[in-house]
Formats: C-alpha cells, structure tokens, sequence
C-alpha cells in the first residue's frame, strides 16, 4: 500500500481524570460518551463527556455503591438511549442518563464481578427483542430481556462438577432475524463457545490455547461473517463464520498483533473489515481484512469448509503508558472513536483516510 | 543514488503534506457534524419523554417466557425431593445398631439433635430466601416508582414552563399517583392551580404537601396565595408568615405580608366591625371567575351596614298585622364551626354562602319606616337555587308559631328583615333551640316508622332542613359540615345520594375527614336502618373517587375500626360474594 494511503491516527483529545477507567462508550446519536470505573475509595464512577471544539467537556458525574466495569447501548432505543452496565458486584443495570439517581431496571445477576457485557435489539438495528448478554467470574454467562424483570432469558452455565472458569468477553451476533441469535463468549483457559439462541444450544466450541480476552463480530445484525479473538499472549484469530464444517468448525487465521496481552477488538462500524486492536502496552492496531477469491470450498467427503483470507495491518500507534482497556468508535462520525487506559486518561481519537479504504 | 534519495524525500515531504491536509478536512468536517449532531441529540432529548411506548410495539415476545414457568416448576420439584434425600440419608447414616453399646458411648446426642434440628429447617429458609427475594423487589419497585415521579415531576416542569398548566397538572397528577409521599409534587401542582386560578384546588394540594412535608416554606407561600386569593387574609396571613419562620428574608412573603396588612386596615377602617372574612364560593367546576369579589371591591353599603348577626325588635299593631297564613322559616346556626363569615351582598355572580337556604325573595314594597332600611345584608343571591329553598320553607299551623314566637314572621315582607340573620343575643334563639331539640328528639323516635325512604319534609318541627343532594364535592363537604351533630340528618342526607352518583359528585379529590364522616354516617345510620347491600354499594361507590388509597392512608386507628366494624357487618351478607368484600377490604387497607 502506498505511504500516501495509510490511514493516520491522531490523538484530538486527551483528559486525565482522577479515576481507574474500565470502558467508555458514544451515546449514540450524539457527541457525548460515556466512560465508567472504579473511583480510589472503591466505588463506582460513571461520566459523561461532550466533545466541544477540540474540548471534552464533564457533562455529568454519577457516584455509584459498586465499580462499574463494562457497559452497551446495544439494547437501548434511539429515544431512550438507556445505558446497561455491569458492576463488580454482579449487578445489572440500565440506566437513564438523564436521571442517574436510581437504574430504570436492576438485577443481581451474578455472583462475582460482571466482566462484559454486550447489547442487541436496539438502536434500530438488527432485528429482534433487545436483549442484553453479561459474562461474569462466576462462569455463568446469562441474556437479559429489559422486559422481563429479575430472571434471565437465557443462562448459559456449566455444566455441574466442571470447572466454572472465568468468562472474559461475550458478544452478540448473528441477529438477522427476529428469531436467529447467537451468544459467543471467551474464557480465562481459552475456550470459545458459541451458544444458538434459537435452539438453546451450544453450536460450537473450540480452545486457542490462550486466554481470550476479546472476541466480536464484526457485525451483530447479520448474518454471521467474522469473528476476531484476541488472547493474552499477544495474538488474535479471526474466524470465517459464514461456513462450519461439520467436524473442523469454522475456518480461522492468527496474527501476532502486540507484544503484550490483545486487551481488545472492536470493528468499524462503517466498515466491517477494518477493526482496531488494543495492546498492553498502551499501543493501537489497525487492521484489514481482505477475503480470498473463494470463501469455501469443498473437502475430500464433500463437506463445504470456509476458506480464510489475509489480514494486513494498516497503522500503529503507542498512545498510552499502560494497558487499553476501552475503546469505543463512534457510530456517527467515521473515524472518530474514544479509548481508556489504566494510566486513568480518557482519549479522543481521530483516524483519518478511512473512507479510502 | 542522490536521486532516489532525493525522491524519497520529495515523497516524504508531499506524504506529510497530505497527511496535514487530511486531518485538516478531518477537523473542518468534525466541527460541522458536531453541530448537527448535538442538534439531533437535543430533539432526541426532548422527544424522550413522549416516543417510548410507540417503539415497544413491534417487538418480539421475552424469549423462553414458557420454559421459565416449566423449569420453576421443576426446580421446585427437584428442591423438594433434595430436602426429602437429605432426611432419609441422615436417619440412615444415624442408625446404630442396638447391640452396639461402644458405638452408643460415643453417639453425641446433641449433635444429633441439632442435626435433625437442620434437616427439618431448609424449608423453611428457602421459604425466607423467598421472602427476602419479595422484600428487594418491592424494593426496587418503589425506588422505581420514585424514580418515575421525579421524572413526572420534570416533565410537569417543563410544560410548566412552556405556560401549558393543564399538561403540567396531569404529569404532576401521574407523579403524584407513583410517588405519594412526594411533597414536591402536590406542591408544583398546587403552583399550576394558582396560575389557572384554582384557587381552592391549590389551596387544599398546598395542605396535602404540608402534611407529607411541613417544613416545605414553598408550599406555605403557595397556599398563602391561594387564601389571598380566595379572601382568607387570616389564613394567608398566617402562611406566609410561616414562610418567614423558615427563611426570615423572603421578600415574596414579607411583600405579600405587608399588602395582607393593608387590605385587613382597609376592610377595618371601612367600618366592619366585624370579622370581614368572606369565602366565596366556587362553582361547580371549581373555577373562580374573574368578577370574584375581593375584600377591596367591597360594596360601600354592604360595608357600612350595622353587625347583621343583631336581630332587631319590633312590633306591630294587631290590625297591621298580616292576614296571610304563617309560614316557618328555617333558622340556622350558622359560625358555630366554620369561621365567622361577614355576610355580603354579591349580585348576579351566582355565589352563594355554603350552605345557607333563604327564602326567595319577591319584589316587596319597602317595609314600615320605624325600621332600620334593610339592607342587602343577609340577603343573598339565590337565583339558581330558589326551588331548593322553597322546598325547605315551610308552612306551619298557628300554633306552631305562637310557640316559635320571632322566628316565625308574618309576611314575606318581614322574611326579608328576618330570614337568615344570625339569631344571637336575643330571647328568641333560646326558645328556638329547645324546640329544635325536642323535635330533634321526636324524629329520633319516629325514625324507625318513617326510614324507608319518605323524606321528612312534612316534619315541621326540623329547624334545619335536609339540603338537596349536592352535585360537588365542595357542595357535599359543606352540607357535612352544616349538619355535624345531626346523625339524623346525615343519614338522610347521605341516603338521598345514589351510591352509584359518588364517585360522579366527588370529582374533586377525596378529603380524608369527608371520607371518615360518610363512613361514620355509614356506621351510626345505615348499619340499624339500611340492608348490606346498599352499605356494600356505597363503601364500593367510596372506593372509586378519587385519591380515595391517599384518604385512605390517612385513616386513623378509630377510623379504621369505624371501617372495620361496616365490613364485620356486612361480612354476613348473604347476596354478597365473600370475594369482592375481601377484594372491598384491600382497599380500605384493612
């Protein structure tokens, strides 16, 4: 690729705040995002930030009992835009942001910490109830329907007498219908499992050897085409999902991105080929996916099996000391998109040339 | 080798150049869709409050809703079978073999004891898990209701101030009905009724946030307001000084205190000696017109006239006397409970006294000159209501009216001198009052014959009148009112209303002693007289107006009982199901 092609990442803004930040997220339809953590006596700290001239200005400040460690608006409305969190002691919640005082809708889900959380249904996109989806420590990984209070829709837990392992990231995907839905979620020991929220099963499960720290698809209201995982030692797959073989599963490639943990991945919403990666390290990855010529192609017993392409890496970036654990693009602006560093700064990117892809 | 160098550097150079260029545009374009964008974000803000239910539709039901009732039914199952697999398996692990009396030395009864002591338990700690579970749910669900007060409230503001009251009132009202302990609440709903001029609606809403909250001043200065404008002056004298005892420097109150003074000298000056407080009363709507009197717009003559509560003497040679046949007059006591009222002269406005029947009154040529001129005190406007009040005169016999003495006038003519002034400080009244009170006592005994509903107008010895049925709330808590300590009368009162027709009269909210009095009415009168269904009907009826849960949260333990002892009684009924009487029961919250 030409030098004069490369896409730049600039950093427009930057903000230290007095707080560990865990996520960050726009709200949709606006210029103001949302960033949440743990505050230094150990509660919950819950902002927002309006992006003014080159300016991030507090917009609100919330105090909550808990450390919130991860929220969505996958679930919310576009009239409502109602922000579902997860917090250290295993509460859901959604939240007003207009009216922080009390959650519009609580539960105590979990046990332990909620470690992810992912929303669907909502925004007017994609195509079903909204529906939110939390991974806890606990090893449970359980869908929430705003509707239905206290009990989950769907809980997916192992099975009595296994091990009940860490689940790190869980995701939506495959809404392309009011029925199909699928759930994948990442584990401590690496195990991917993809559960079938039509058929309440497992579809598919695999183990990339390494803890998965991040997976999502790079659409979650079609049908499904690629999931990325990233792990802690430095790598991420990405996987074709628009063809399973019967025993191989689903197609995958590995890229060695960071020299430290692949904290996260999160895809353009204006395209789905190009995702960003974060990395211990405090640096940034973009990346490219080009398809093959064929995306399937037969096998020895007559089996179709995906074929994988290539994945180049488009720009780099060291933007921060310690390790990025938030990054949120904005589904408004290309290009624009916000990320959260343990050295407790809140960033607003800009990356250019991205409509030239 | 210099040229490629030097190529590359040009590349370099052009490359950093774009690169500018590029995050120019970038930060250009940016700016602009951070315009449009926050305009979007704004009208999505405002539309918050509306759109919600119109996307709820479309939706796709919870998934699973079947299977989760299933599987609890299971996990019930299942729950109780491990509580059973628990007992059985520690009877078995505990069985020691008779014979072996080693085993026997060792057995801890104790810890046996307490473990049959926990097998029995898990039950019921599941039971109060369970228990637990309903607590926090309630939980939420009021802090949820709460919340959705305040939201309520917020948007009662905004349509506030957009200058839309009557939108404002209703969020206000929802807000209300989710949060009733919110004092803020009735308080701003109190500030819409201000401003549309419903001054007895503020006023009785700037009560209700006083007593969930008394130390709100803004709910005082509202209320202030409202019996400003209503001519309380005492009472809103009152209020807005308690606004000064929580914030000394209010200038609205010290203002409004000092224009309160004013008016009170004025009304002082302007030779009424008497107390000159005055409540008009509201029509039906609740509504004050804008020809409401106040205090300042006076009428001179009506200022200046002499104290009408003196009923003056006088006599008149036999001849002159009047050939027509007597008729009795009803005689009220009136200001023995409510406060003391300067009777006033409001012409074609439609207002009227609570209460207070009169005569009508036909064109009369001016009465003999010995008399004071008779003013227009005491009189009072009663266009709409003369046949009412015909209907409450009566005719009486000669005798009758010698033993009646003054209060018994000769021609319609001396009705008019006479008719409804207050009757203190004479010889009359005493008379009057013992009449009243033997025939009182006479009704009481012919009440049993007389119950079934033949109204007891023939009954001439009533001295108070039983007032038509009222078609308003405000009408209705008058009347009350007016005929306390009158059991008789009450119930006669309250029969002739139609179960049915309460919640239709009360479409003001239900005042809690209004509530107690008719439930009090309920007890004494209809329990002896009246079959259960119809004290069925009507404590359904009660239940139905409005703010009825609010009263009803303010019932005392004595009225409670009140309560309680109307459902002991029509418990036993045999035409009405035990269901809806318990149904009935809830929600008298007994």
């Amino acid at each position: 690729m030409a030098a004069l092609d490369k896409p730049q990442i600039i950093i427009h803004v930057q903000k230290s705040l007095n707080f560990t930040l865990f996520d960050c997220r726009w709200v949709p339809c606006s210029a103001r995002l949302v960033c949440l953590g743990s505050t230094a006596r150990g509660t919950g700290a819950l902002q927002v930030y309006e992006v003014t001239q080159g300016q991030l200005n507090l917009v609100t400040e919330t105090e909550k009992a808990k450390p919130l460690k991860c929220a969505t608006f996958g679930a919310a409305s576009l009239q409502q835009r109602h922000l579902a969190t997860g917090d250290f002691d295993g509460n859901m919640s959604i939240w007003n942001l207009e009216a922080t005082s009390l959650p519009v809708y609580t539960v105590k889900g979990h046990t332990e910490i909620i470690n992810c959380i992912d929303g669907v249904g909502g925004l007017g996109v994609g195509e079903g109830a909204p529906e939110i989806v939390t991974g806890s420590r606990d090893g449970t990984v359980k869908v929430w329907d705003p509707r239905q209070k206290d009990v989950p829709v769907a809980n997916m837990e192992p099975v009595e007498g296994e091990n009940k392992r860490d689940c790190w990231t869980v995701a939506f995907g495959h809404a392309h219908t009011q029925a199909e839905r699928c759930v994948c979620a990442g584990y401590d020991n690496g195990d991917i499992k993809l559960f079938d929220l039509r058929t309440m099963s497992t579809r598919w499960e695999t183990n990339i050897k390494n803890g998965v720290c991040s997976v999502e698809f790079d659409r979650r209201d079609i049908s499904m085409n690629k999931l990325v995982a990233t792990t802690l030692e430095g790598k991420f797959h990405v996987f074709d999902m628009r063809t399973q073989h019967p025993k191989r599963g689903f197609a995958s490639l590995t890229e060695k991105a960071h020299k430290s943990t692949v904290w996260l991945v999160r895809h353009l919403p204006q395209n789905r080929d190009i995702f960003m990666t974060t990395g211990g390290s405090g640096n940034l990855n973009l990346w490219k996916y080009e398809y093959p010529a064929q995306r399937s192609r037969k096998d020895d017993d007559g089996h179709e099996a995906g074929v994988t392409g290539s994945v180049s890496l488009l720009q780099n970036m060291t933007v921060a000391s310690q390790p990025v654990a938030g990054l949120d693009w904005s589904p408004d602006k290309q290009g624009l998109c916000a990320c959260t560093a343990f050295d407790q700064t809140l960033r607003v990117l800009i990356v250019t040339k991205l409509g030239r892809m | 080798m210099a040229s490629a160098a030097q190529a590359k550097a040009v590349e370099l150079q052009l490359q950093m150049r774009h690169n500018a260029e590029d995050l120019h545009d970038f930060l250009r374009d940016m700016e602009a869709w951070e315009g449009d964008i926050k305009i979007r974000d704004a009208q999505l803000r405002g539309a918050q409050a509306g759109g919600d239910a119109a996307s709820a539709q479309n939706l796709p039901p919870v998934r699973n809703k079947d299977l989760r009732r299933k599987k609890r039914k299971k996990i019930d199952n299942t729950a109780s079978d491990c509580i059973e697999n628990g007992v059985k398996h520690g009877k078995s692990e505990a069985r020691i073999k008779s014979c072996d009396y080693s085993a026997w030395d060792k057995f801890d009864v104790e810890k046996a004891a307490a473990e049959a002591d926990r097998g029995s338990t898990p039950e019921c700690e599941t039971e109060e898990d369970e228990d637990e579970e309903v607590a926090e749910q309630k939980q939420y669900e009021e802090l949820r209701a709460k919340q959705q007060a305040l939201i309520e409230k917020d948007k009662g503001n905004e349509y506030f101030k957009t200058g839309d009251y009557d939108a404002a009132n209703d969020c206000y009202t929802r807000g209300m009905e989710a949060d009733p302990h919110n004092a803020l609440l009735p308080a701003n709903r109190a500030m819409a009724f201000l401003k549309l001029k419903k001054y007895e609606l503020a006023e009785s809403d700037c009560n209700l946030a006083i007593q969930l909250d008394p130390s709100y001043p803004k709910a005082f200065a509202r209320r202030g307001a409202a019996r400003l404008a209503l001519n309380k002056l005492k009472e809103a004298r009152e209020d807005f000084e308690a606004v000064l005892t929580f914030d000394p420097v209010n200038k609205q109150a010290i203002a409004e205190l000092k224009k309160i003074k004013e008016m009170i000298e004025k009304t002082a000056k302007s030779g009424a000696s008497q107390t000159s407080v005055t409540t008009p009363r509201q029509d039906a709507a609740g509504i004050r017109e804008s020809t409401s009197v106040s205090v300042t717009t006076l009428k001179p003559e009506a200022a200046e006239t002499e104290p009408s509560n003196v009923v003056q003497p006088f006599t008149r040679q036999p001849h002159l006397r009047s050939k027509k046949p007597l008729r009795r007059m009803t005689i009220e006591q009136v200001g023995s409970d409510m406060q003391p009222k300067m009777v006033q002269s409001v012409e074609g406005t439609g207002l009227n006294a609570e209460g207070v029947h009169t005569p009508p009154l036909p064109p009369q040529p001016p009465p003999p000159a010995a008399q004071p001129q008779p003013s227009s005190a005491g009189v009072r406007d009663c266009g709409k209501e003369e046949k009412k009040v015909q209907a409450s005169v009566k005719v009486a016999d000669g005798e009758e009216a010698e033993a009646t003495g003054g209060a018994v006038v000769g021609d319609e003519g001396d009705t008019r001198r006479h008719g409804n002034r207050r009757v203190t400080g004479s010889e009359q009244p005493g008379v009057i009052l013992s009449v009243a009170a033997r025939d009182e006592g006479r009704t009481q005994q012919r009440l049993p014959n007389t119950q079934k509903g033949t109204p007891m107008t023939s009954d001439l010895a009533q001295t108070v009148s039983v007032p038509p049925p009222p078609s308003n709330s405000f009408q209705l808590e008058s009347d009350l009112r007016q005929l306390k300590g009158r059991p008789n009368l009450l119930y006669q009162y309250i029969k002739q209303i139609a179960p049915i027709a309460f919640p239709q009269i009360m479409q003001q909210p239900l005042e809690p002693d209004v509530l107690y009095k008719l439930l009090n009415v309920l007890k004494e009168s209809y329990i002896p007289h009246e079959d259960k269904a119809l004290i069925f009907a009507v404590l359904h009826n009660l239940s139905l107006v409005r703010r009825f849960d609010m009263a009803v949260m303010f019932m005392s333990t004595t009225e409670k009982a009140v309560a309680r002892a109307l459902f002991d009684h029509i418990a036993s009924a045999e035409d009405i199901s035990g269901a809806s009487v318990t149904a009935l029961k809830t929600k008298y919250s007994l």
